[in-house]
């Protein structure tokens, strides 16, 4: 059990590893169509996974619902809506334009995802009113900042001199260069990550370190 | 006799001067797809005329026109991929011209030849042969290659050096420390724990970084004897994250309190799953919520409302544009590697904190190239020294 | 009332306000021109670039949430191309949502632009796995698409003529509301040399402005403002240069509602100190 649960996974992830780092140094069609052999790989167990996915939701809500846990009304609308939205799939016109899952796709999923995105306006003003306080120097910079992006970024802060090439240079420089940073950190803790999980020394999301 | 002088004048053939340093090869480091064709500018170009560029299985054809642009575009040193960007590149204009063989199959020779068309008339080079090749080796990338082999040898050694001195400095991280206290508020409060791992799949860093976290955080939620919720994004995140947390309750020998439903999956749509979660926040009321992992847009959505709702945030992420959302709303934000870090320091396993000193010698490597190449450069342009001018290419090259 | 109440006042304060700041505007009416800003311009002028009769890939990464945001600039950018007689290839990374909205989209604009299917344009089907099907597209695009959207095959295409792998393109725009732009640089660029330009959100944009200055994307049209930059490169002002009032009223609302919180924060300090 444990070489099928240990070894077996982090032999393959070493050997995955490896071969794909020296991949991207070797150009040769041979490389490329290894590459492509475990990229497919990649895209059938994603498409495989949406299996558990949908499991796990019918598992969840379906016990929700039968212990009429608190909010058990609305795992009722998720499956309901979810059967609904799978029983579309045999209508005679399916996914076809004009048939019930492009109905529901371009009156409603549209819709609803407008909304939520729409409300990040309100939160975003909620946020910066009460972030945005000149509390010390850093946070009045910040809040300068902020103000002169805000006003570089739109017609309006044409009318003002030298805000917008002074909102660009702040994108363009102080920003670029903090963001760089942070992306050098990124990059190489991405390297010692990986590097950790390829020899097997991070083996955390086997579940546990044993 | 005048006007019979300028119609012979105008009949005569017009030859157009032939560019110097004509020379096709092989594309180094490419699978054998395309060959280069190189040529110095003429002493005058403009842009109504063009240089055209054919290929021919055989000497004699038949030609096929490949490449043609005006003379005042296609340098050398628009294509650092495969030129670098030294200075030698300047004056020069280049075609890449595609192989005839199909991908994958043997290599064919090809003949090519360079015409130069315009006001002046037209002219033709003699043809070149060449054949593009299959490459072993991407040669451009020999300095990525070479930083790759070092950084490992360096990480394995400090882990052989902290296996032997398990006593590493690592500074302190307020959002991690955080966390204990976060779960200890939850268990008081009677009240479950959010975490969530972001919306990227499991070949993420970031969502490794933040399953092998929920590991940590499982332990110490067993040990607590209190309620953790994962909503997840995406189904494989979800078996992981359910394993993970099976490990960390028999971790902590309490194995009996571990619900397999903890983790669930909710919809890999970015704003259907933000919906969701914030319902669950609003009826729920955690009293703690994690966000680590990667995020996008939503950041703002899930961590402004888990503020509403007056739970400890603990936020830690490595994409950038997320970040401020999280500074502005979250009590504590682990900020970019960070979040790769916690594992290590909240496990304190020597051998993963080698590999962290292993980041730092890495970034100090890379700030002392940065200054050499930023002092090598500046004094090359001021000095113009051919060894500083050659460093400063050498740098441009493999930088 | 209650304390929690007394705390939500302000926060749906500031939300009727803004709700204000964006409806009037709407309401009102009128346009804005916006000069293009040189990174936008980066984006134009290798359009501008191509040959006509040269393909050009759009990845249209984004789905119905970003929709009012991306379209304006979805649509000036496919303007310019069927302008220049370019073939437009459209393809998607980013959901299974993403590409029924790239269809609704291209197929408007087509009908706009009396573009054809096949032979102006032409759609792909979805590829999930991030980084996977570029460096896959890079060596052969008939690997994983050898048919488009509506299952010909890619061969029987005339938009898709010549074009073998991903470096067939002489350029690609990706316009996206999430993060692949970040998969093409790191494989379609960084890899294979792939021209690139991008569009995305406001809020990404920032994220993106290092990769200009190492010349890896060309140009950068960032949200709404860049779409309306980008119109008004095009000559076609459009959604978004309508949409340009209610942002820049909403910006400086913004502004002032941040000033009148620092304003209410030394009052509320002030008083706390006196007492």
């Amino acid at each position: 059990m444990t070489t099928l649960k240990r070894t077996v996974p982090l032999g393959i992830a070493l050997v995955a590893g490896l071969v794909l780092i020296l991949q991207g140094f070797v150009p040769h069609p041979v490389s490329g169509k290894v590459l492509t052999w475990t990229q497919s790989w990649v895209v059938i167990i994603a498409g495989v996974s949406i299996l558990l996915g949908v499991g796990s939701l019918v598992q969840a809500h379906a016990t929700k619902i039968h212990r009429q846990s608190r909010g058990w009304f609305y795992s009722a609308v998720t499956l309901g809506t979810f059967g609904l939205t799978a029983l579309g799939f045999f209508h005679p016109k399916g996914i076809e334009p004009g048939g019930p899952l492009d109905w529901s796709y371009q009156y409603v999923m549209n819709e609803m995802s407008a909304t939520m995105f729409s409300i990040l306006g309100f939160f975003i003003a909620s946020a910066a009113f009460r972030a945005f306080r000149a509390r010390s120097v850093e946070a009045t910079l910040l809040l300068v900042a902020a103000v002169i992006i805000m006003l570089g970024q739109v017609p309006v802060g044409a009318y003002l001199p030298g805000v917008p090439q002074v909102a660009t240079w702040v994108l363009e420089v102080p920003t670029t260069a903090a963001k760089r940073a942070i992306i050098l950190g990124v990059a190489l803790g991405s390297i010692a990550t990986a590097l950790r999980i390829i020899f097997g020394i991070e083996r955390a999301y086997l579940g546990g370190s044993e | 006799m005048r006007a019979l002088a300028l119609l012979l004048l105008l009949q005569a053939p017009l030859w157009a001067q032939l560019p110097e340093g004509f020379e096709v090869y092989d594309t180094p480091g490419d699978e054998g797809s395309s060959a280069l064709a190189v040529w110095k500018a003429l002493p005058k170009e403009t842009a109504d005329a063009s240089y055209v560029v054919w290929r021919a299985p055989a000497k004699d054809g038949p030609w096929e026109e490949v490449a043609r642009f005006p003379q005042t575009a296609g340098w050398k040193s628009d294509a650092p991929q495969h030129f670098g960007t030294g200075s030698g590149n300047k004056g020069w204009h280049w075609a890449s011209i595609p192989a005839l063989a199909e991908p994958g199959k043997p290599p064919v020779a090809m003949w090519v030849k360079l015409g130069v068309e315009g006001a002046g008339g037209a002219a033709e080079s003699a043809p070149a042969e060449v054949t593009p090749v299959p490459n072993w080796w991407a040669w451009n990338k020999l300095n990525v290659f070479l930083f790759v082999v070092a950084f490992t040898c360096v990480t394995f050694w400090l882990i052989s050096r902290a296996r032997r001195d398990p006593n590493l400095f690592i500074r302190r991280i307020p959002g991690l420390d955080a966390m204990e206290e976060a779960i200890g508020r939850a268990t008081e409060m009677g009240k479950p724990i959010l975490y969530l791992n972001g919306l990227n799949a499991m070949d993420s860093i970031s969502t490794i970084a933040s399953t092998c976290i929920l590991g940590q955080v499982a332990k110490r939620v067993a040990a607590y004897d209190t309620t953790i919720s994962v909503p997840c994004f995406d189904p494989v995140v979800m078996g992981v994250s359910q394993e993970v947390m099976r490990e960390g309750f028999i971790a902590a020998g309490r194995p009996d309190s571990y619900r397999s439903d903890a983790a669930f999956f909710v919809t890999s749509d970015q704003f259907g799953y933000v919906a969701a979660v914030d319902g669950i926040m609003i009826r729920e009321k955690p009293a703690a919520c994690f966000y680590l992992g990667y995020y996008y847009a939503e950041s703002l959505l899930l961590a402004e409302t888990g503020a509403t709702t007056g739970a400890i945030q603990i936020a830690g992420t490595d994409s950038v544009t997320q970040l401020p959302f999280f500074i502005a709303t979250c009590d504590y934000t682990l900020i970019g590697e960070e979040l790769y870090a916690a594992s290590a320091y909240l496990s304190r396993e020597p051998i993963q904190l080698g590999s962290l000193i292993a980041q730092d010698w890495g970034k100090l490597f890379l700030l002392a190239m940065i200054l050499l190449g930023t002092v090598v450069g500046s004094a090359a342009v001021v000095f113009r020294a051919p060894a500083l001018l050659f460093l400063k290419d050498l740098f441009a090259t493999y930088s | 009332m209650s304390p929690e109440l007394k705390k939500m006042i302000p926060r749906w304060t500031v939300f009727g306000i803004i709700a204000l700041a964006v409806t009037i505007p709407l309401v009102v009416g009128g346009s804005t021109r916006f000069p293009a800003t040189p990174i936008v311009r980066g984006v134009y002028e290798e359009i501008e670039k191509l040959p006509e009769g040269s393909p050009i890939l759009i990845s249209s990464d984004f789905d119905p949430g970003s929709e009012a945001e991306l379209e304006p600039m979805m649509n000036a950018i496919l303007a310019h191309c069927w302008r220049r007689k370019l073939r437009v290839v459209v393809m998607s990374l980013c959901s299974a949502n993403s590409m029924p909205l790239a269809e609704e989209l291209v197929k408007k604009a087509a009908a706009e632009h009396k573009a054809e299917y096949g032979r102006d344009y032409a759609l792909m089907k979805f590829l999930p796995g991030g980084t996977a099907p570029i460096l896959t597209l890079g060596q052969s695009w008939s690997a994983i698409l050898p048919k488009d959207y509506y299952e010909t095959p890619v061969a029987d295409l005339p938009a898709m003529k010549g074009i073998t792998k991903l470096t067939d393109f002489p350029y690609m725009v990706c316009v996206a509301s999430v993060a692949t732009p970040d998969y093409w640089i790191l494989a379609g660029n960084a890899k294979y040399g792939l021209k690139m330009g991008m569009g995305c959100t406001a809020v990404m944009a920032t994220d993106y402005y290092p990769y200009i200055s190492t010349k890896q994307v060309s140009g950068l049209i960032g949200g709404l403002a860049g779409a309306a930059q980008y119109e008004a490169l095009v000559e076609r002002p459009g959604l978004a240069s309508s949409k340009m009032p209610t942002q820049s009223v909403v910006h400086v609302t913004l502004v002032l509602l941040i000033l009148a919180g620092n304003i209410l924060h030394f009052l509320t300090k002030k008083k706390g100190s006196a007492a």
